[in-house]
């Protein structure tokens, strides 16, 4: 009696384990829990003309390392523009401190002193500069799009947690650069 | 002509008389959780016999499931070239869809069918009467423990399935299709989002094994107690289980990702 | 038992003075109507107008005819079902007045024998006969361990407790089904039909049981049975039900000398008389011409 009952125990102890590592399997492996941070990024913005198919939750990246999605997009009624809302993950694009006169901050070894998490303005900017751009690109021919950041270096002042983008460029659709392509060739007949 | 309209009135009086027991059947059941939650052992008893006897048909299901999907998937996707959105193709469609739905037919078939089964022929053997005049709840004591069991096992047995379907696309995709194993994993998890697809696939299991259970319960319960009345209900159980889940599917679907 | 239900039983037992074996009556039925509801709504009138009473200490024995809703007159005695009119009165409580609580209380104090045993196929004998004790008390396993093993011993099968129901023969099911009634000491057990199917060996034992039983736990018993002289020969009282109806009742020996014709055709087993032979039934010869046309 004494003997089944531990049996018993035992199978649904393995049969309870092996269901929830399965749900951690998906919600980590097959799904994408890992690369939530609830709440813990930054905000930023950007406007564009067009933004074709993109999406919330669409990946934002630099040089083609996602820092973050985009959480959030609404009309700007006066522009007539659309207005992309991203959140990033400060643990991949960090924030920067900053002294009074708004300059970065070094330390011994040359590197670019960090804010932690919290950090907030004026003490603490994003490493992006102030002419940094926003671009919607498409992943391959026919991929899903999403956001491609560019730090800029023109300017002295820095994107601060919050602040738009300015210089976007709009989504690119197919028919537009075939359109253009076929002007440009007939152009060249003339 | 008059005969046949009254026959049908009666008919679909005792089919509402039916649903309102069940109704009442499930308040009753569920006035017995906190009691039996006190009670644990009652339920690891019955997690045994419903979630680990489901455990093996789950597991070699999920395999070929995967496998199928991998191989059908293929073919279609490399005419596009597309071979590398297999890991997508086969975790969406297990996650989403296939996982809660094909677990779910085959709990209703393994275990609804056994609930139901052995409820009746307890009410035939008169142990559920004579439990009554032992002063014991036979609902709680013996449904309760039952459906929770049933609720915790499918959500369970779900993610079993799926996890193994996924590995089943894998095992097809990568050593015997030659799909690029880093792609497969990469493009799966950039695609697959938690929220919008594994949390509703949960959603799902957990609601499928509310209302299978409930009703392979109500079945046995509720059978004629002879062993023709016992082996009609398990077929009910099967055939209203199996209907319940299909609708069940298709409006959370539309609610879930959107008409 | 809480000392208000206590008061209420004392009063009622004040108001019912009258004559002095009243405090005495464990189950009084008075005017007692009862159908089974078919399937579609329509009804089969099982009791109309039925009077009885059982005394405590007694042997009450209910006998009749298969069909006649003896066993439901024991689940209307426990309280699984109600009458549709009419007084169920158990231990000076009326059942219609008692809610789930109160009749869980009540049905502590009765014990029930059904026909099948209606054991629990998934536990061992020793199990099932500490079934009702561990539902009901919290007792330390030390003391339900003796508690079940007295009640083993009492019907002879302590040597059985860790067999499984499948594996009793049908005599055995039943005395086992007899330990877990009386497993915690109840006033009374019904039993249902407990000599049906039984070789003469297991009825000689239950007859036994069921006497040595009531005398020595001091029980009242109620038994529901279609043999004749087996109840008879254990039963202080008798009822004899038949149609709906009570159509003779008093001790074995008035019942074994009553002069209805039903009575003398129930105990002796005429297979026409009274109670017809033919279930009622549209002239045969009609029947047979208006196939014809």
């Amino acid at each position: 009696m004494m003997k089944q009952n531990r049996a018993l125990e035992v199978w649904v102890g393995l049969f309870v384990g092996l269901g929830i590592a399965a749900l951690v399997v998906l919600a980590f492996y097959v799904g994408n829990l890992s690369s939530y941070n609830s709440n813990s990024g930054y905000l930023l913005e950007a406007r564009f003309d067009e933004i074709g198919g993109l999406k919330p939750r669409a990946p934002v990246t630099i040089s083609g390392v996602q820092v973050g999605r985009v959480t959030a997009i609404h009309l700007d009624n006066q522009e007539y523009r659309a207005v992309v809302r991203m959140e990033i993950d400060p643990e991949k694009m960090p924030l920067q401190r900053l002294n009074e006169q708004g300059e970065q901050l070094f330390d011994e070894q040359g590197n670019v002193q960090l804010c932690d998490k919290n950090g907030v303005p004026p003490a603490c900017s994003t490493i992006l500069f102030e002419d940094a751009a926003a671009s919607i690109l498409t992943a391959g021919m026919l991929g899903e799009q999403y956001v491609g950041l560019e730090p800029g270096g023109g300017a002295l002042a820095f994107l601060y947690p919050g602040d738009e983008v300015r210089m976007t460029q709009s989504s690119i659709a197919l028919e537009q650069v075939i359109g253009q392509f076929l002007f440009n060739q007939t152009d060249k007949d003339q | 002509m008059i005969s046949l309209l009254h026959h049908w009135l009666l008919q679909l009086f005792s089919i509402f008389r039916r649903l309102g027991r069940g109704q009442l059947f499930l308040i009753h059941l569920l006035g017995g959780v906190g009691v039996i939650l006190l009670r644990f052992r009652l339920v690891i008893q019955q997690l045994y016999a419903i979630g680990v006897h489901s455990l093996l048909i789950v597991i070699v299901a999920g395999l070929f499931v995967g496998m199928v999907l991998g191989l059908q998937g293929y073919n279609t996707l490399v005419d596009f070239g597309a071979e590398e959105s297999l890991g997508v193709l086969v975790a969406l469609s297990l996650v989403r869809e296939l996982g809660p739905v094909v677990a779910a037919l085959l709990y209703a078939g393994r275990a609804g069918s056994a609930l139901t089964a052995e409820i009746g022929l307890m009410k035939a053997t008169e142990q559920l009467s004579g439990m009554e005049m032992m002063a014991v709840d036979p609902v709680h004591r013996i449904i309760t423990p039952r459906f929770l069991a049933g609720f915790l096992s499918l959500p369970l047995l779900t993610a079993i399935f799926t996890v193994l379907g996924v590995f089943g696309g894998y095992f097809v995709a990568v050593p015997l299709l030659g799909v690029d194993d880093g792609a497969f994993w990469s493009q799966m998890q950039a695609r697959v989002d938690f929220y919008d697809d594994i949390q509703s696939g949960v959603i799902k299991s957990v609601v499928f094994g509310f209302v299978v259970t409930w009703i392979a319960l109500f079945e046995g319960y509720d059978a004629t107690p002879t062993s023709e009345g016992v082996s009609r209900s398990t077929t009910r159980t099967v055939v209203h289980a199996s209907l319940a889940v299909l609708g069940l599917d298709f409006i959370l679907t539309a609610l879930m990702f959107g008409a | 038992m809480s000392s208000t239900a206590r008061k209420k039983r004392q009063s009622y037992a004040a108001r019912n003075r009258p004559g002095r074996k009243r405090a005495n009556r464990l189950v009084r039925i008075r005017d007692l109507e009862f159908s089974h509801e078919g399937r579609f709504g329509d009804a089969a009138t099982l009791f109309k107008g039925v009077n009885l009473d059982v005394y405590r200490g007694q042997v009450v024995a209910i006998l009749g005819p298969s069909g006649t809703g003896k066993t439901t007159l024991l689940k209307l005695i426990g309280g699984q079902l109600s009458p549709a009119q009419g007084s169920i009165e158990v231990d000076g409580e009326a059942l219609s007045m008692l809610k789930r609580k109160g009749l869980y209380q009540l049905r502590k104090r009765i014990g029930m024998l059904f026909q099948s045993g209606a054991l629990l196929t998934d536990m061992t004998v020793f199990e099932n006969v500490a079934f009702p004790v561990r539902e009901h008390t919290d007792l330390p396993e030390v003391m339900i361990q003796d508690l079940v093993r007295m009640k083993l011993e009492a019907v002879g099968l302590r040597g059985a407790e860790s067999l499984l129901p499948a594996e009793l023969s049908g005599g055995m099911a039943r005395r086992v089904a007899l330990a877990r009634a009386i497993a915690l000491d109840p006033m009374m057990v019904l039993y249902d039909e407990p000599f049906t199917g039984q070789d003469p060996i297991s009825m000689g034992v239950l007859i036994k049981l069921i006497r040595e039983l009531n005398r020595t736990l001091r029980l009242t018993s109620v038994v529901v049975s279609h043999d004749v002289q087996e109840t008879l020969s254990i039963a202080d009282y008798v009822y004899l039900l038949a149609e709906g109806e009570v159509i003779g009742k008093g001790t074995p020996d008035q019942i074994r000398h009553a002069k209805s014709p039903r009575v003398q055709q129930f105990l002796r087993g005429e297979p026409d008389g009274p109670v017809p032979f033919h279930y009622p039934a549209e002239d045969f010869a009609t029947q047979l011409l208006g196939g014809i046309e």
